[in-house]
């Protein structure tokens, strides 16, 4: 018998203690030890998706008792969905810990009033709060809508009145919200995606038509290189991240992370490299410069499939940091060189040898000619091995059977040339061929759950649902408006599938207005209120302050939180005369005339605002559809009802805007007609069903009544009626696909066709006609998409093209623009130019460009007045302050969640460890970080992970600002971070700069 | 009435109450903690309701125990001093368990045995309380690093256990030494007995 | 009737072992963790509070990312995080930080109480709240400075593996929230093998020194972690070599024995003396007795 020395010993002490224990005779208790009892068995199990970030990932919550006419259901656990093909099971710490929301004890109960100077709040009756708010509406409109403008034009609207609105309800109450603005006349309609991902559509349409993410999760997992640039996806999307490491493991993928931060995302990178906030146009360009240049591009693909070839107008020019056609009294472009040479049927000029020197491949190659390393390294502080390493790895992928991805988020929309950064990678994905495939595309990584919903349902100052345009006062009827915004095909064969803007605009009318809109009166088309400039949520703010705004709408955000310059904002509420608040949370926002001390130091009782605070559901108590990031959308199921007298969204803005419709009845007023047309016949009339919505969203036939499948059905002669063309085969005849729950993906390539639905069309990624050669032969034999085959079209996805056409004729994969091409040169669709340019963040630690002294921030960007002078100088503010999230909470919603709040429990900024020792900061040291505008006192964290950065020769540090401060929540007390930001925005779309701007800071006094 | 039965005090009042406290506390303290050290002899415990509120009790119990075990120490410092007589004493020890009087040299007040008895308390209290503190749940325990309180406890446990055995022979001799228990009740031994165990008791008695 | 798959019990004798012969055909089961892959995120700590419904203070900015700083009665598993330069280059390491489960459990061993602390067939070690006194015994005997002793109801606490989970045949809550699939749950036997593959394809990633943690000193645990480093678990927060303390091993394995007979010894070496030697008492004393030299003395007045 052998035995090793461990099992001798073993034995020696089962001998000696065998033999004691049976020298005292002893015998062994009887231990019944039994596990802790299985908490779930038969509680009662319902579906839902997850309400933060746009991942979508699908829930089971569990709650106490049978569903029996007698008990009132309690959800008491969420967990993962396991069958979900998008988190298979998987939720990061916000999701995981979703119970603590769902039953948070600053959860709303009872509508309540504050009124003007009083210090507390009111129970009210709902019947009470609707006819208030009511009456208050209706005195607002009847005293300030404006039917003619100064010209004599029907405009029609209303902009004493707006509505911030959220991204986080379903797209049901998205869409009855629509309603509800626009039948008022508001043009103020705004919504999170403005201080979020405004930009991405702004950059992603004029490049490749559509606005949106153009892969999904799941795809993730086909890609040989990941980039997080302008983003920290495994902090932010921590699910979705999970389909990185998968292809890291699985593909054997590299990842790159680019930022500021050696953030969560670094953490798992194969390569980090550092780069100053603001500066990621002159890396991307500098990228362009280095493929161009090292022939990384993929040729075929350029040639074919972007407008490269195409000849641009002899009178576009670029100088010293400005376009042609700069009006430096305006700060605009007029825009109209900005296009290409037309030959006589007004097609575009075309050069397929990519040699005429104004065709865009040339100019493209001349822009980017003063972005070489060197210079781009002085700009970005990126260390010259590091930045030409990242663009090596990427330049590889320019081969077939090679896909690059790039995960962004706000680090690259919160910046003043926020659209543009996203252009610039977008063009990089056209040079590499890596749109339309397996593991490619451009990642745009939404916020909120449904802030994808919220923007396709245009709850945002200038659309309507679908990606049709608001009106404007020059589209002075729909003929007009009509003609204005139907494209014309720029080159021959092109499907440009804009050209079926009638049927969706007039479907979309017939859905608003039902009977009473009618060819003879255009549809009610002149009901729409029509805009004179963009009343985002920073004008609206701003027109506060000069009491030009006198009632709002706050309907789930915490807006004193949330927008930048926090003092402005909370200045600008305390202007209103009421404040409606929709929201399942009592946070700061609702509140803001509460006196909190150095935290919220107002005088209460000169605040004449009248707050009214209804309790909303959330996204448990409630049914309805998510549309995530990938653009799936996805039906959850209510589990519990809402606690005390809580209602839904469409129920609140139902009692509402029943009361108005009476009072127009029986008093009426100015232009009623709207309110009277406004289709609200819902079965219950207070309160309509999700899936009524639903279907109304996807629309009728109204000559058979039955659901389209459907857009290729909608007509412009009034006979259809659909609330978002783009989701129309959400609910068909044949029932709910949003509902679909078979996961089975056949091809192994993340695709699940019968899963949910995805817009448009169920097409899971977009422009995949890119993914096959001219001739319809897949470019990777790895990566099959789609093949023409034996004389037709075959594959795992659904075409994103019309698949009658053969593989020539359809050989022009971004079917959403006039000229089918995915676009270097963007026209005309951008304010601040056909090609990006670096301009320094308003507030630059180094004060000028380097590039044209002249020009040093994005000329065009919209200077309210008397926001010049709220800039601070890199003399008094010597640090880049940027602002971001942290895995561990979302915004200011999961400070209200006791688990959340004990992972991360109170503020804190980051700095790096050269600075600390400067300012003789310790690591946990409170610090008073200052801007120009004000100041926070919040706890140091000295860390590695930030280093000073050598940008034109001086070290610039970076002062991470995490921005989940909150003063009235379950987490520590402490400032809102916004006291610290500027409104300046992006140019094209006004979402503010809160990733670059200038602090300083100093040791301070905790309290 | 013989004068051999005249008695003299042994033990003061205060010392015998203090003494049979000890007993009932320590009684708690030892089956509570034995109950710990041999878990199937947890029903042990039980003298105190339950092994939870034993758990809680042996240290307050023992804190005790201990508390009054130094008083009474520090009371009988004076006869526990090792003297002169006492080599002989342990050189002859075997006759006194033999009970061959004639063959044991005289003692004082306490044998040279009970003088070791004493100074092993001594050990024994100041280990318990320095050990018994640190290992402490859930008060002191978690102020010392988990190494240290593990040694505490198995120093701890090891006194227990040399105390029990020390304390079987405590009540084997006070068994034994017929007498002894009277005397430790109610104070008094009669000269005869100090005369039998503790001759040079008696002188020091007759020389007050 | 919970008991059928235990195979081991604090305070218990081998003489006497739980019920073995059902558990044939259970596996071993074991919970990887592949450093390499975390993000840091929480998730499994939220989870795990969430699934075992608890909820610990709201603390404090202490310096780190890291939060709460200690496992506690409240806090079964936490995420530890570590600024660690390698190479001139900066590594944050993450350490899902929670009971290692292991083969040959010190607090299993150390433990005072009577099955308050079991091992399962399937290798998982559960504490049972119910007979636990809260000696702390186990909380001083962990390597891995595991368990935690509650000041509201003084019982020790730890991650049970979500041993009500694997009851009904799920993974533990931790495992499956796990965004990155930095967690993985299985049978040992697949985890082993798992677990090779990956530290092979790490080694070719460039992490020429990727190792499973798995340490021999504890029997091996039934939580793994694959590291970057194999040579450097300190810098993730875990002892380089943790064993059963010998302090345990000396209490348990020799003191009670030795103890138990040092009792018995003297206990019975008393008994046999009484009887051998009879009673000792004072003559004089006793009733009845008549002092010769006194009655001579009598006799003579």
């Amino acid at each position: 018998m052998t035995m090793n020395r461990r099992q001798f010993f073993k034995l020696c002490a089962a001998g000696a203690a065998t033999s004691a224990i049976s020298a005292l005779g002893l015998m062994s208790e009887k231990a019944f030890a039994a596990v802790r009892e299985f908490k779930l068995l038969r509680a009662k199990e319902t579906r839902n998706n997850c309400c933060y970030c746009s991942v979508g990932c699908g829930l089971l919550m569990y709650s106490h008792s049978s569903n029996g006419k007698n008990a009132e259901q309690h959800i008491f656990h969420i967990e993962g969905d396991a069958d979900n093909p998008i988190n298979r099971g998987a939720l990061c710490p916000k999701g995981a810990g979703l119970v603590d929301y769902v039953n948070s004890p600053h959860r709303l109960k009872y509508p309540e009033v504050r009124k003007p100077g009083s210090n507390e709040w009111q129970r009210i009756s709902w019947d009470e709060a609707f006819k208030r708010i009511a009456r208050l509406v209706k005195d607002e409109r009847d005293a300030n809508l404006v039917e003619k403008n100064a010209k004599g034009q029907t405009v029609n609207r209303l902009t004493s009145l707006g509505m911030m609105t959220s991204s986080a309800q379903a797209n049901e109450g998205c869409f009855v919200t629509h309603k509800f603005g626009r039948a008022i006349g508001m043009l103020g309609l705004d919504n999170i995606a403005r201080v979020c991902h405004a930009p991405t559509p702004a950059a992603m349409a004029p490049t490749f038509g559509r606005g949106a993410m153009t892969n999904h999760w799941a795809d993730m997992k086909n890609t040989d290189l990941a980039i997080v640039m302008g983003g920290n996806a495994a902090e932010a999307h921590p699910v979705g991240f999970g389909w990185v490491t998968e292809a890291m493991e699985h593909n054997n993928a590299r990842l790159i992370v680019v930022d500021p931060r050696f953030n969560r995302s670094a953490a798992v990178a194969d390569t980090y490299a550092p780069l100053r906030s603001g500066t990621d146009i002159a890396f991307l360009l500098g990228m362009i410069r280095y493929l161009l240049e090292k022939k990384q591009i993929n040729v075929e693909y350029v040639k074919a499939y972007t407008n490269a070839p195409f000849i641009v107008r002899e009178d576009f020019d670029f100088n010293e940091g400005l376009f042609s056609g700069f009006d430096d009294t305006t700060n605009t472009y007029d825009q109209s060189s900005w296009f290409y040479e037309l030959d006589d049927d007004g097609y575009a000029k075309v050069d397929p040898t990519m040699t005429h020197p104004r065709c865009v491949l040339n100019l493209l190659k001349k822009h980017v000619d003063r972005y070489d390393p060197d210079t781009v390294s002085s700009i970005t502080g990126t260390p010259k091995e590091a930045y030409l390493d990242v663009c090596q790895q990427i330049g590889a992928t320019h081969v077939d059977n090679k896909a690059a991805t790039f995960l962004y988020a706000l680090g690259w929309t919160q910046h003043s040339v926020g659209a543009q950064n996203i252009r610039t990678m977008a063009m990089i994905q056209l040079l590499l061929g890596n749109m339309g495939i397996m593991g490619g595309g451009v990642n745009a990584l939404r916020g909120h759950s449904n802030v994808q919903g919220a923007t396709d349902l245009a709850l945002l100052c200038q659309g309507l649902p679908g990606y049709l345009k608001l009106p404007n006062d020059a589209d002075i009827n729909l003929e007009a408006y009509l003609n204005h915004y139907t494209p014309k095909a720029l080159r021959p064969g092109s499907t440009n599938y804009w050209h079926n803007t009638p049927a969706f605009t007039v479907s979309l009318l017939k859905s608003f207005y039902g009977e009473h809109a009618t060819a003879a009166n255009d549809f009610g088309y002149d009901w729409l209120p029509k805009w004179d400039q963009q009343y985002d949520i920073s004008k609206q703010i701003d027109m506060m302050v000069h009491g030009e705004v006198h009632g709002y709408f706050i309907q789930g955000i915490n807006t004193l939180n949330s927008q930048p310059d926090k003092q402005k904002v909370s200045k600008g509420l305390s202007n209103l005369k009421f404040l409606v608040i929709l929201d399942a949370l009592a946070n700061e926002t609702s509140s803001f005339w509460r006196n909190a001390g150095q935290f919220n130091d107002v005088d209460t009782a000169n605040i004449q605002t009248e707050v009214f605070r209804l309790p909303t559901t959330c996204f448990a108590e409630e049914s309805g559809s998510i549309a995530n990031s990938g653009r799936w959308l996805q039906w959850h199921f209510k589990g519990a009802n809402p606690p005390g007298e809580a209602m839904s969204d469409p129920a609140i803005l139902s009692g509402i805007m029943l009361e108005l419709k009476r009072l127009y009845r029986e008093e009426g007023g100015r232009l009623p007609e709207p309110i009277e047309a406004i289709k609200w016949d819902y079965a219950i009339e207070h309160e309509p069903s999700s899936e009524e919505i639903a279907k109304e969203m996807n629309g009728y036939d109204l000559t058979t009544g039955k659901l389209l499948n459907s857009f290729s059905e909608l007509k412009a002669d009034g006979s259809t009626a659909c609330g978002i063309w783009i989701y129309t085969g959400q609910w068909t005849e044949e029932g709910n696909m949003m509902a679909r729950r078979d996961n089975s993906d056949p091809s192994g390539k993340g695709i699940t066709p019968n899963w949910s639905f995805a817009w448009p069309a169920n097409r899971r990624i977009l422009y995949n006609r890119a993914s096959c050669d001219v001739h319809g032969k897949p470019r990777d034999p790895s990566r099959v998409l789609l093949e023409y085959k034996e004389g037709k079209w075959q594959g795992i996805d659904v075409p994103d093209f019309n698949a009658k056409l053969n593989a020539e004729d359809s050989a022009h994969p971004f079917i959403m623009q006039a000229d089918g091409t995915g676009h270097l040169f963007a026209l005309r669709q951008l304010k601040d130019g056909p090609f990006p340019e670096h301009y320094e963040p308003f507030e630059s630690p180094i004060g000028s460009n380097p590039l044209h002294p002249k020009v040093t921030n994005n000329p065009v960007a919209r200077m309210f007045q008397g926001l010049r002078e709220s800039f601070g100088t890199s003399e008094e503010f010597p640090y880049v302050g940027t602002t971001y999230s942290m895995t561990e909470h979302f915004n200011n919603w999961t400070t209200h969640c006791r688990l959340a709040a004990i992972t991360q429990p109170q503020h804190f900024i980051e700095i790096d460890e050269t600075l600390a020792a400067e300012k003789g900061i310790a690591n946990g040291d409170w610090v008073k970080v200052t801007s120009k505008r004000s100041h926070i006192i919040t706890k140091a964290y000295v860390t590695k992970r930030l280093q000073p950065m050598l940008v034109q020769g001086k070290k610039v540090h970076t002062i991470g600002i995490p921005r989940h401060g909150s003063y009235e929540a379950l987490t520590q007390k402490s400032y809102i971070v916004n006291e610290l930001t500027s409104a300046v925005g992006d140019a094209n779309t006004q979402t503010p700069e809160y990733k670059a701007f200038l602090v300083n800071i100093a040791k301070a006094e905790g309290f | 009435m013989s004068n051999n039965k005249e008695l003299i005090v042994r033990h003061k009042l205060i010392d015998r109450l203090c003494h049979w406290t000890i007993v009932f506390v320590g009684l708690v303290t030892f089956l509570t903690g034995f109950s710990f050290f041999f878990p199937s002899f947890q029903w042990l415990s039980g003298i105190v309701g339950t092994p939870q509120l034993a758990k809680i009790m042996h240290p307050f119990f023992g804190i005790v125990m201990v508390a009054l075990l130094a008083v009474m120490l520090m009371r009988y410092y004076g006869h526990n001093k090792w003297n002169k007589y006492d080599l002989p004493w342990m050189k002859a020890v075997v006759w006194v368990l033999l009970q061959k009087e004639d063959n044991i040299p005289p003692v004082g007040h306490y044998n040279p045995g009970q003088k070791m008895l004493f100074r092993s308390f001594v050990i024994f209290v100041i280990a318990f309380i320095v050990t018994g503190i640190m290992m402490w749940q859930p008060y002191f325990a978690p102020m010392f690093a988990p190494e240290t309180v593990n040694w505490a406890t198995l120093i701890h446990s090891a006194c227990g256990i040399l105390m029990l055995i020390a304390l079987v022979v405590h009540v084997w001799m006070a068994c034994w030494i017929e007498g002894s228990i009277t005397g430790m009740l109610y104070g008094k031994v009669s000269k005869a007995w100090a005369r039998k165990h503790h001759p040079m008791m008696l002188e020091d008695h007759e020389d007050k | 009737m919970a008991s059928q798959d235990i195979i081991r019990r604090s305070g218990t004798t081998d003489i006497t072992p739980s019920a073995q012969a059902r558990t044939g055909a259970v596996k071993e089961v074991t919970k990887l963790f592949d450093a390499t892959k975390c993000t840091g995120c929480k998730a499994c700590q939220v989870a795990c509070s969430e699934w075992n419904d608890l909820r610990d203070e709201v603390g404090t900015f202490q310096g780190s990312y890291q939060n709460p700083m200690q496992l506690s009665p409240e806090s079964w598993n936490i995420m530890q995080y570590h600024e660690v330069m390698d190479d001139n280059k900066l590594r944050w390491q993450f350490t899902h930080t929670a009971c290692m489960h292991c083969a040959d459990p010190a607090c299993l061993k150390a433990c005072s109480t009577g099955g308050a602390i079991v091992q399962h067939a399937n290798g998982t070690v559960d504490f049972d709240s119910d007979k636990c006194i809260g000696c702390g015994y186990c909380a001083s005997a962990c390597p891995f400075n595991v368990p935690k002793i509650s000041k509201t109801d003084n019982k020790a606490y730890k991650c049970t593996l979500c041993s009500d989970r694997l009851a009904v045949g799920l993974e533990p809550s931790c495992v499956k929230t796990c965004t990155v699939g930095a967690l993985r749950f299985g049978t040992r036997e697949d985890m082993l093998f798992y677990a090779e593959k990956r530290v092979a394809q790490l080694k070719e990633r460039g992490h020429k020194n990727a190792g499973l943690y798995n340490p021999d000193g504890v029997g091996g645990t039934h939580y793994m972690m694959i590291l970057h480093d194999i040579n450097k678990p300190e810098t993730y927060g875990m002892p380089a070599d943790p064993v059963v303390p010998a302090a345990t091993e000396i209490r348990q394995d020799w003191l009670k024995p030795l103890g138990t007979a040092g009792l018995l010894a003297t206990a019975g070496f008393a008994l046999m003396h009484r009887i051998a030697v009879g009673r000792n008492i004072v003559e004089e004393d006793q009733p009845g007795y008549v002092d010769a030299a006194a009655e001579t003395e009598e006799d003579k007045q």
